[in-house]
């Protein structure tokens, strides 16, 4: 793939007038003149860093801080509710270019059964000093050669006892949480790190480049907005040191965080992200607002991401779609590749599939994806049992990245659906059929009768999905004697935890 | 069952040779500066070539090298050095040694050893020192003169500080009450403000 464009050229980036960017490709949505008058020249006065903003940006440059005044300040700017930084300290930021430096050098094709020496290195010096470690891991084990015997951590841990999954000597002085839902809607306190949220930064890149892809940060563009499309959610806006002082937004789509209907678009007009990221539904919203934007790509987390909406997403903003697989307790896991496959990203993770007792599944063989290692010093990862599942494939692939791939990730226990006959029917199944529609999620479950009802929501402002298609496809799937309805939700998922849904649910008692 | 071999060196000889080798214990030789540094790479892997009989693997190597430049990985590689010495008395290095017992000690024995002991009572402690010299015996499958599998077993328990520091950890009220404090913390810090992050999750 030949490399793209690195962003739009720099340019100044004061709150200057509404408007007078470019006129945007591929379909420039209308841009009617802002009825507020231009904000005062904020570019040329001298940035206020308050002890609070350099608390939160210690690493602000003045550049930084004009930027971020101006994402915040622009009058077509959201309701911000939250104020948040990086945090990032001089140290975290040789650390980050250490870890961007181990990512060139250290992603090399792996083989199955216990991790690296460097990582197997990493728990022994972690067993004597974290108290999970010290309790579960029988004092004679060999990491090696027993690896496989070993106990799995879970959520359910992290729930408990998080206290106890985390080391002895942390140093909580730089301690920050992230809560996180999951599909559950309970709640877990994830104890996380500046250096490992930053972290993420090196790994976007990673995926980029596969795309050839090569932006160019600095405080003259902003970097990232993170879009949403919720009833509420935190937003703010910052700057990032690890690319060195980008600006970045966390923005919600829903009307009541705009001072007018098109302020959303205007602010996308003006300060033209390098990189959206989000999860399907939030870009699906943009497309139905017609927000306009240039960016290098998009970046699609939380659930997964149907081919069929991917397309419309790619055509619509004339630049890759790429399915992310990240989770609050771990970070980023893995990304798709151009052929489309999901490769696990960070080197210092090592990423199986087990069973139900722990033991790693063959290759290719269907288990509960588990990550041992990550960069959180506050949560080292032993067996951490995600709830997601895949098969780890290890050959090469054609794309060139040798990092093992996930194939078939679904963020449930596999669950089985059944025939009249009493045959299985996998859900893997269900979302082959799905995939070309363009859909935001779905859910699906099987009643204790086996009718089966599948509830879609459609990609806002695209084609609904052909509901006499869809139920011919599963009627070949489960066979005569089942009752089949597919109906449409435009409102699936939006007020459940985290915007998110179980996609498939067996009422017939027939989990694998 | 074949009783394991036995070094050609009593405990006292070893002790003695750990005890006179200033380069390695010194603290400033993994936390110096660059020009005084050891090359902790180089070390482990003539070592590794002359007891296993064949070039290391790069990620062993990278696996000994250090991570990153806090105390607890300066600790681990003076722990590494003093090893690498002690595997250098010639009474050792005669002889050859599974990989599988090489990469055991320096990437699960010494690690969790350094976790807990600062490589100063190497220096200081003569238990230290015999601790070092009875895990890498056992690692690598070998007694000391006149001393039997059993006994080599319990003196070992005797001056073994990760088991010593598992137990004081895991007294209950010790270990619960250190829980209890982070995840105080933990739920305090739930209430500020997070770090930025480029993605939902």
């Amino acid at each position: 793939m030949g490399e793209r464009e690195h962003g739009p050229e720099p340019q100044p980036l004061g709150p200057g007038p509404v408007g007078s960017a470019a006129p945007l490709s591929p379909s420039p949505p209308s841009c009617p003149t802002d009825p507020t008058p231009p904000a005062p020249a904020l570019a040329s006065a001298p940035p206020l860093v308050s002890a609070d903003l350099r608390r939160r940006n210690p690493l602000l440059t003045e550049a930084g801080a004009r930027l971020l005044r101006a994402l915040l300040e622009h009058s077509d700017a959201p309701r911000w509710n939250y104020r948040c930084g990086d945090l990032l300290t001089s140290t975290d930021l040789r650390a980050i270019e250490g870890f961007r430096t181990e990512l060139a050098t250290l992603r090399c094709a792996r083989r199955p059964g216990p991790p690296d020496d460097a990582l197997l290195r990493k728990v022994a010096g972690l067993r004597p000093r974290v108290a999970w470690f010290r309790r579960r891991l029988p004092p004679g084990a060999d990491l090696e050669r027993d690896w496989d015997a070993l106990p799995t951590t879970s959520r359910e841990d992290l729930a408990a006892t998080p206290g106890d999954l985390m080391p002895d000597d942390s140093d909580l002085e730089r301690l920050v949480v992230h809560a996180t839902s999951g599909t559950t809607g309970h709640p877990v306190l994830v104890p996380h790190h500046p250096f490992a949220c930053s972290a993420y930064k090196p790994l976007l890149e990673v995926a980029l480049a596969a795309y050839g892809i090569h932006p160019r940060f600095g405080p003259e563009v902003v970097g990232a907005f993170l879009v949403c499309a919720q009833a509420h959610t935190v937003t703010y806006a910052t700057v990032h040191a690890a690319w060195r002082d980008a600006g970045f937004a966390k923005l919600n789509l829903a009307p009541a965080d705009w001072p007018t209907p098109e302020s959303a678009a205007r602010y996308f007009d003006r300060f033209q992200p390098l990189l959206l990221t989000g999860d399907p539904g939030s870009f699906a919203e943009m497309l139905r607002l017609k927000i306009a934007a240039r960016p290098l790509a998009l970046v699609s987390t939380a659930v997964a991401l149907q081919s069929g909406l991917q397309a419309d997403l790619a055509a619509a903003y004339g630049c890759p779609v790429l399915d992310w697989y990240s989770l609050n307790e771990v970070g980023p896991v893995a990304y798709a590749c151009p052929r489309g496959f999901l490769h696990v990203l960070p080197h210092d993770l090592h990423v199986e599939a087990v069973d139900a007792g722990g033991r790693a599944v063959p290759p290719g063989e269907r288990g509960e994806l588990a990550a041992t290692g990550g960069r959180n010093p506050f949560l080292p990862l032993f067996r951490y049992r995600t709830g997601d599942w895949g098969r780890m494939v290890y050959e090469p692939c054609a794309c060139g990245d040798p990092m093992p791939r996930i194939l078939d990730l679904e963020g449930r226990a596999p669950v089985l659906f059944r025939t009249r006959a009493g045959a299985p029917v996998n859900a893997v199944d269900v979302s082959r059929v799905l995939r070309p529609f363009s859909i935001v999620q779905h859910a699906f479950v099987q009643r204790a009768d086996l009718s089966c009802e599948l509830v879609l929501r459609p990609a806002p402002g695209r084609p609904d999905p052909d509901a006499a298609r869809l139920e011919h496809a599963l009627r070949e799937i489960f066979g005569p004697g089942i009752a089949i309805s597919v109906r449409l939700d435009a409102r699936l998922g939006l007020d459940a935890p985290a915007g998110k849904v179980v996609a498939y649910r067996s009422e017939v008692g027939t989990r694998a | 069952m074949a009783e394991p071999p036995r070094v050609a060196a009593p405990l006292a000889e070893l002790l003695r040779w750990l005890a006179e080798a200033p380069t390695p214990l010194s603290p400033g030789m993994a936390a110096g500066p660059p020009g005084g540094r050891a090359n902790v790479r180089a070390v482990v892997a003539d070592l590794y070539e002359t007891l296993v009989l064949r070039t290391a693997d790069a990620a062993f190597l990278r696996a000994c090298e250090i991570s990153d430049d806090g105390p607890l990985e300066r600790n681990r590689q003076r722990w590494i050095l003093a090893a690498a010495h002690l595997l250098w008395h010639p009474a050792v290095r005669g002889r050859s040694f599974p990989d599988a017992a090489v990469r055991k000690l320096f990437v699960q024995e010494l690690p969790a050893l350094a976790a807990v002991a600062p490589a100063d009572g190497l220096l200081t402690d003569a238990e230290r020192r015999e601790e070092l010299i009875r895990r890498s015996l056992r690692a690598l499958g070998l007694l000391l003169p006149g001393e039997s599998a059993e006994a080599a077993e319990d003196r070992l328990a005797q001056v073994d500080s990760v088991e010593r520091h598992r137990l004081v950890a895991t007294a209950a009220e010790k270990e619960k009450r250190a829980r209890v404090l982070r995840e105080e913390e933990l739920r305090r810090r739930a209430a500020e403000e997070a770090a930025s992050k480029d993605t939902r999750e």
